[in-house]
């Protein structure tokens, strides 16, 4: 049985002992097969010295048992990382920050307490996944939906405490965490605390007012480990009435920019109001075209003269925007009429294609064209699946898999001039490094789940190779050290780099934010006992060792 | 779904029978965990599908059934193997999740068409 660090084993056997007489012995996990399913698959340390593991696992099934968890670990100094259902494949999965931690599984804590389907919101507790609230709805017919990411199986709270995002209306979920409204805390001292209008006692609104009266605190318990969230409500929306998608193309190179700038006048006016997707015509990223391809190298600079001829021989456009609507189809008819109106005032010579319009309920017909060339994929019609596994799992694209990813998520401001820029400053990078970009970095755009950045998504490749792995781990933080020198911040990464990426990316005056951030730690958690090293936050024992700003002094 | 292997093996056998009952329970139970945990991937490869069937039948290449479920070969060692090991994608399964019962339940149900 492995130990956590600075525990006796006099110490943690009396804590096992204490923890089966709260949850339970059936569900005080130590046997090396119980614990080993904590690890991190897609770690790119897997099998190497620096592999994060877990000591043992606790399951509790209630805010109270997690309140006497906390009691024992702070008796004990039993280092414990919460996880809500482990499955943030490619930022760390359900394995610790620090290495010989136990975690704290919150799996079992799986209801759906609240639902108010007159004002659209639930509360709910961390083990819920989306595809379950999903099937919620439907099984109690419940006119409500929420935003979905893909993957389904994550958890709402867990999604929205990793600050995850998604795919549909702007203001239902696509930023996760932006629709929490009030959370139940388990502080690292044990003490339990609701914010919000939670805080009152008879409180009749926790889930319809975020802020409560006094500090707004909420912000803190993401990214973060100052307490375990038990409960946390979230405002979702009615039932999709329709969906529409129309492109907008446009001839030149040089019309990203008003392409994008019109997209930021009608989605911040919340004309278009689905998430917007931006593309090339003819640098598409899978284009078959061989003539094309052969333009596209995996690197280098484009000769854009030779690829506007092709745009010009093929009577296509540069680039296109696909702008989603998610509302009733006569509402999104006056909606992307008037997106239109716009773009033709602003770009000579752009045109425009309506792929489809749908109502809902979807017809059975409708439901099988879905995640087809020409059709919606479910996500963005708010509706459950795995479907984003099927481009890393084993295909006759993919006849060779690898085992998983690490992702490398730099925020780009969502002007095409950075867009330019970012493709430039990461083609060069990826050549510096010799990172094989499959396709040519000037033919990304990042991904506007944010409504004002943009997230430019690249995975690494994480295999069973160790040295392969190695190299990985060494572009990654590569990357995030030239991101940070070009003013671009990781949105979120994985646990077993954030103390790295903390250190590169939050600088300013001699590290004050995560001084400041060390400051609430020894506060709520002065034995430094819940989620060490979680987004570089260190307890005061470890921080000479583990946080590099200390060290430099 | 009924399993009729079980059913014919044990007709006019009493004590065979309970333990029958316990066998579609478990398969009855095995089903829902698949549909549960495993179906997003390993369903008829629909193109919403996670991919797992896709895998398969690329790896496979019609040698053996690409859809789990209609597989005879597959031990129930190596059904719990791969769901508590995780492979390539395929992450690991906890006891949180699949439970030991549960996965007893789901290995009844996917060796269910075995030949004896």
């Amino acid at each position: 049985m492995a130990i956590p660090p600075g525990v006796s084993e006099s110490d943690f056997n009396q804590a096992l002992q204490e923890f089966e007489n709260i949850v339970g012995s059936e569900w005080v996990f130590t046997s090396p097969e119980a614990v080993a399913l904590y690890r991190d698959t897609y770690s790119p340390f897997y099998d190497d010295e620096g592999e994060r593991l877990t000591s043992a696992a606790i399951a509790p099934d209630s805010s109270e048992q997690v309140q006497a968890i906390m009691r024992v670990c702070n008796r004990y100094r039993i280092p414990i990382y919460p996880i809500s259902t482990g499955k943030n494949l490619g930022y760390g999965s359900a394995a610790p920050a620090y290495s010989g931690s136990m975690v704290l599984d919150l799996k079992r804590m799986d209801r759906i307490l609240e639902v108010d389907t007159r004002n659209h919101t639930v509360l709910v507790e961390p083990g819920v996944t989306f595809f379950q609230i999903y099937q919620y709805f439907r099984d109690n017919n419940l006119e409500l939906d929420l935003d979905i990411p893909d993957p389904a199986w994550g958890s709402l709270i867990g999604h929205a405490l990793d600050r995850g995002v998604a795919h549909t209306y702007t203001d239902f979920g696509r930023d996760r965490f932006s629709t929490g409204c009030g959370m139940e805390v388990v502080l690292a001292n044990g003490d339990l605390v609701r914010t919000g209008t939670g805080a009152l006692e008879t409180s009749t609104m926790w889930q319809h007012y975020r802020y409560g009266v006094g500090p707004y605190v909420d912000g803190i318990f993401s990214q973060s480990n100052f307490g375990v969230v038990t409960k946390m409500g979230f405002w979702i929306r009615p039932r999709h009435r329709g969906f529409r998608t129309g492109y907008v193309h446009v001839p030149n190179y040089e019309d990203l920019e008003a392409l994008i700038d019109v997209e930021c006048e009608l989605s911040n006016s919340g004309i278009n109001n689905g998430m917007t997707f931006f593309g090339s015509d003819v640098m598409s990223p899978f284009a078959q075209d061989p003539e094309i391809r052969a333009q596209l190298p995996s690197s280098g600079p484009l000769d854009l003269a030779a690829i506007d001829r092709l745009r010009q021989e093929r009577n296509t456009g540069f680039w296109w925007a696909k702008l989603d609507f998610n509302a009733p189809l006569k509402v999104s008819a006056a909606q992307w009429e008037h997106c239109q109106d716009v773009y033709s005032a602003a770009i000579p010579g752009c045109w425009f294609e309506e792929e489809i319009a749908l109502e809902f309920p979807l017809s059975e017909e409708e439901k099988a064209r879905l995640n087809t060339p020409g059709n919606p994929e479910m996500v963005h019609l708010g509706m459950p699946s795995l479907a984003r596994f099927r481009g890393g799992n084993r295909s006759p694209r993919n006849p060779d898999p690898d085992w998983g990813h690490l992702w490398f998520a730099p925020l780009i401001p969502k002007r095409a001039e950075d867009i330019f820029r970012a493709q430039r400053v990461f083609d060069q990078a990826y050549r510096e490094r010799g990172i094989d970009a499959g396709v040519t970095y000037f033919a990304r755009i990042p991904m506007f789940w944010h409504s004002r950045v943009g997230v430019f998504l690249a995975s690494l490749s994480v295999g069973r190779d160790i040295e392969a792995n190695r190299k990985s781990r060494e572009d990654f933080l590569y990357l995030v050290q030239v991101a940070a020198d070009n003013g671009w911040q990781e949105y979120r990464t994985p646990s077993f780099f954030q103390t790295e990426v903390m250190d590169m990316t939050c600088g300013f005056n001699d590290h004050a934010l995560m001084r400041f951030y060390e400051t609430l730690k020894d506060a709520v958690d002065p034995n430094g006992i819940l989620s060490a090293g979680r987004y570089g936050i260190w307890p005061e024992h470890l921080r000479e060792e583990k946080a590099p700003w200390h060290r430099r002094g | 779904m009924a399993p009729t292997r079980i059913v014919l093996f044990v007709l006019g056998l009493g004590v065979v029978g309970a333990a029958s009952a316990q066998d579609d329970a478990d398969i009855a139970t095995g089903e829902q965990v698949y549909d549960t945990w495993c179906v997003h991937c390993h369903d008829d490869n629909r193109p919403w599908s996670g991919g797992g069937t896709q895998a398969l039948q690329v790896k496979y290449d019609g040698e053996l059934p690409a859809d789990l479920r209609e597989r005879t070969d597959m031990s129930a060692e190596l059904i719990t193997a791969y769901v508590r090991d995780g492979l390539y994608r395929m992450p690991p399964f906890r006891l949180t999740e699949i439970s030991e019962e549960d996965m007893r339940a789901l290995a009844a149900y996917l060796t269910r068409n075995n030949p004896e």
